[in-house]
């Protein structure tokens, strides 16, 4: 028989080294649990952040796009001001009369167009003609002296050239010089770089020398892209190279800013310079030679392990989307609504040439339909549907009256098919802006001054791609697509005073037109059959009018929102 | 790898050194969960939450005291939070019951596995209090704050689980007896 001992140190002593190994279960059950808390707090600031850069990025490609436009549509005087003004900026000296001419002729521009509009004064009238004749002997002297001094440009540019070629060559031989050729590629950069500013100059003057210089440009671009690409590597490695080319970039983001038009050039520019401060970066690495080689060598391993992890990520990614295809839910219903709004981004009329200049404006209004989407894989979804789509748009400042004679008016509007009132008269329109004082006097009064609006009524049928960006709770998609329309109604309206009378249908509108789509998808998955869809789309039309005046554009904003049901 | 700088991996997530800890630890504190616990499965889910505590908390260890120790009193921490919030408590007899030294007969015949049992047999506070006090070397104090009760009913918890193990010790040495007879 065992001696008797206290019961606590028999559990003591029993439980002094006592291990029990769990069962696998529950290490499973840890990484569940620890991958679904800790993707979340991490993952939805970028995701906030995504949305943030995506909005912000469209927001700028629209607003380029838009200003872009309208430089074109600008008269040239416009455009011929803005550069006498950077002339100014550069040659300080030479504050000559042509610039302040041409601040004049701005000025007076501006009150031909603001009384243009209201034309309610005979002064207005009187000095609309002047204006204009100041204008064009203003533009004949401007013409005259940029000329003389863009031909001068031309010339600082064609000495600049060699430099510029100069400079690649030193650049090369720098390459086995070593250290002596900083300073002097820095003296050839800023003659780059002014010879640039010139040649944006040049570029603003005229057409021709666009060309030109473009060419010119990828000249140097080309050059000096050849020696980027034997240094590519080199420079990668060097801070101040990133150093130098920050403040260089935002030098050219500001030009482009001013030159919106010209940003094809630029990005030329960016591409040259960016090149010319790499180079320099060449120059410098190959001072130290050995360095460079020792630099290489760390780089190579480097790569190497980067590849590897790059194809490790890749195939786990791929084998992550195969599991995700396999209960994929390929179909799915989307019902929705959104308001749309209608205008155009060139400056035009769809109805008569005398209205181009009238303030116009689109009205927002309302698509509804339903759409049927499938699902290519777990990333891609191709969808399609019908929505009814109403559009308007108006024309302010037009004057509509019946003919007391049943004959025609003598100018009648070839873009719309009047339909006869009761009294058998016939409707005519007028731009209000296209009358003189005197005529107004004579007949018109505010009542009459009116607003046309075209009603139109469409079935659109889109055929959009889908492109998944970010695939969780909250998703973000890109949608990119085109649409069928098919016009279902038509019709012109006057409004005055708010009343509406139908007064006849347009005759230029195509029954079927067609649209490019491009818009940013944001839905939040309530359970895995149903989302929440957010879409702001843009939809840009391609054949809505047969013929119209002026540069007429259309477009389509939607915001387009509902519900989408997976089964 | 050494503990401390495993410690530091864990501290920035590395699921690496989360995995290497787990292995390290996860046998001491599963025997650790067991003893809190009603029976396995409840055990296996405390030691998961204690894991997930630990890796979510690594940040708070600060290098005082033992790691082990650290582990240790968060896994206890997450087996009695389980009671905590359920609420049985209150549901054994709170008479007052005189310590007196409880002895059995010691030999090796006793297997761990059958004293485990019994442990996670005993009701749940007696369970709690009996295993804080004389496996893990909880004062009465300590057992009172941590369990929210007073010290005298941890007394006499402590005496009445000690009094049931005794009866099953002894129950069980007759019952191997007969059998061996």
């Amino acid at each position: 028989m065992s001696e008797k001992k206290h019961i606590d140190r028999l559990f003591q002593e029993k439980f002094k080294d006592f291990e029990a190994k769990p069962s696998s279960n529950v290490w499973a059950g840890i990484q569940n649990k620890m991958q679904d808390p800790e993707q979340k707090p991490k993952k939805v600031l970028p995701l906030w952040l995504r949305f943030a850069s995506i909005a912000a990025a469209l927001i700028l490609l629209f607003t380029i796009v838009k200003l872009a436009f309208n430089n074109e549509n600008k008269d040239n005087n416009n455009t011929t001001i803005v550069e006498t003004k950077t002339t100014e900026s550069i040659n300080t000296n030479s504050k000559s009369i042509d610039t302040n001419n041409s601040k004049d002729s701005k000025n007076t521009i501006e009150n031909n167009n603001n009384e243009g509009l209201e034309s309610t004064t005979q002064k207005g009238n009187t000095l609309i003609v002047t204006s204009e004749n100041n204008t064009k002997e203003v533009n004949q002297n401007e013409v005259s002296n940029l000329s003389s001094k863009a031909s001068n440009r031309e010339n600082t540019l064609e000495q600049n050239k060699p430099n510029t070629n100069n400079y690649v060559t030193n650049q090369n031989n720098n390459n086995s010089n070593g250290a002596n050729g900083i300073g002097k590629i820095l003296e050839h950069k800023i003659v780059l770089n002014s010879s640039k500013n010139s040649e944006s100059l040049t570029q603003n003057n005229s057409v021709e020398k666009i060309n030109k210089d473009v060419s010119n440009n990828t000249n140097i671009a080309t050059a000096n892209a050849n020696n980027k690409a034997t240094t590519n590597k080199t420079s990668i490695t060097k801070s101040k190279a990133l150093e130098t080319t920050i403040p260089k970039n935002n030098i050219n983001t500001n030009s482009i800013t001013n030159n919106n038009s010209l940003t094809n050039k630029n990005t030329i520019d960016t591409n040259a310079i960016e090149n010319n401060t790499a180079t320099i970066n060449t120059a410098v690495a190959t001072t130290n030679s050995e360095k460079e080689k020792e630099e290489e060598k760390m780089m190579e391993p480097d790569s190497a392990n980067s590849s590897n992890t790059i194809e490790e990520a890749l195939a786990k990614t791929e084998s992550l989307d195969e599991k995700e295809e396999e209960n994929l839910d390929r179909w799915s219903v989307n019902a929705n609504a959104a308001p749309v709004y209608y205008n155009t981004l060139g400056k035009g009329s769809h109805i008569h040439e005398q209205f181009v200049d009238n303030p116009k404006n689109g009205e927002i209004n309302t698509s509804y339909g339903v759409n049927v989407g499938y699902a290519l894989n777990n990333k891609l979804k191709l969808r399609s549907g019908v929505n009814k789509l109403n559009l308007s748009y108006d024309t302010a400042n037009v004057i509509v009256y019946e003919n007391v004679t049943n004959t025609p008016s003598s100018s009648p509007l070839r873009n719309i098919d009047f339909t006869p009132t009761s009294a058998g008269q016939t409707i005519s329109v007028l731009s209000s802006n296209s009358l003189s004082v005197q005529q107004i006097d004579g007949f018109i009064n505010d009542d009459l001054n009116a607003a046309l609006s075209q009603r139109l009524s469409y079935f659109e049928v889109p055929l959009e791609l889908e492109y998944a960006v970010v695939n969780k709770r909250f998703g973000l998609n890109i949608i990119g697509g085109f649409s069928t329309f098919i016009l279902s109604d038509n019709e012109v309206v006057t409004e005055v005073d708010n009343r509406k009378t139908k007064i006849g249908e347009a005759n230029n509108i195509n029954n079927l037109s067609f649209s490019a789509n491009a818009g940013i998808g944001i839905d939040y998955k309530f359970n895995n059959s149903i989302k929440f869809n957010l879409e702001p789309t843009f939809k840009y039309q391609i054949n809505a009018y047969s013929e119209t005046s002026g540069n007429f554009r259309p477009y389509i904003i939607g915001v387009y929102t509902g519900i989408s049901y997976k089964f | 790898m050494s503990l401390n700088q495993l410690i530091e991996n864990c501290k920035i997530n590395d699921t690496k050194a989360q995995s290497e800890l787990y292995k390290l630890f996860s046998s001491k504190l599963f025997s650790v969960c067991l003893k809190y616990s009603r029976n396995y499965a409840e055990a296996e889910d405390n030691l998961q939450d204690a894991f997930i505590t630990i890796f979510k908390k690594t940040g708070q260890y600060k290098n005082k005291g033992s790691f082990e120790g650290w582990l240790k009193r968060i896994a206890i921490n997450t087996a009695l939070q389980c009671y905590r919030t359920q609420g049985v408590f209150d549901i054994v007899n709170e008479d007052l019951i005189e310590d007196v030294a409880v002895t059995v007969e010691d030999d090796d015949s006793i297997s761990i596995d059958y004293l485990l049992q019994i442990i996670q047999e005993l009701p749940d506070r007696y369970r709690l209090v009996f295993t804080l006090y004389v496996i893990d070397g909880y004062s009465h104090k300590d057992i009172a704050e941590m369990l929210k009760i007073t010290t005298g009913t941890s007394k006499s918890n402590l005496a009445r689980s000690r009094q049931i193990l005794r009866d099953k010790i002894t129950d069980y040495k007759t019952r191997l007896q007969s059998q061996s007879l």
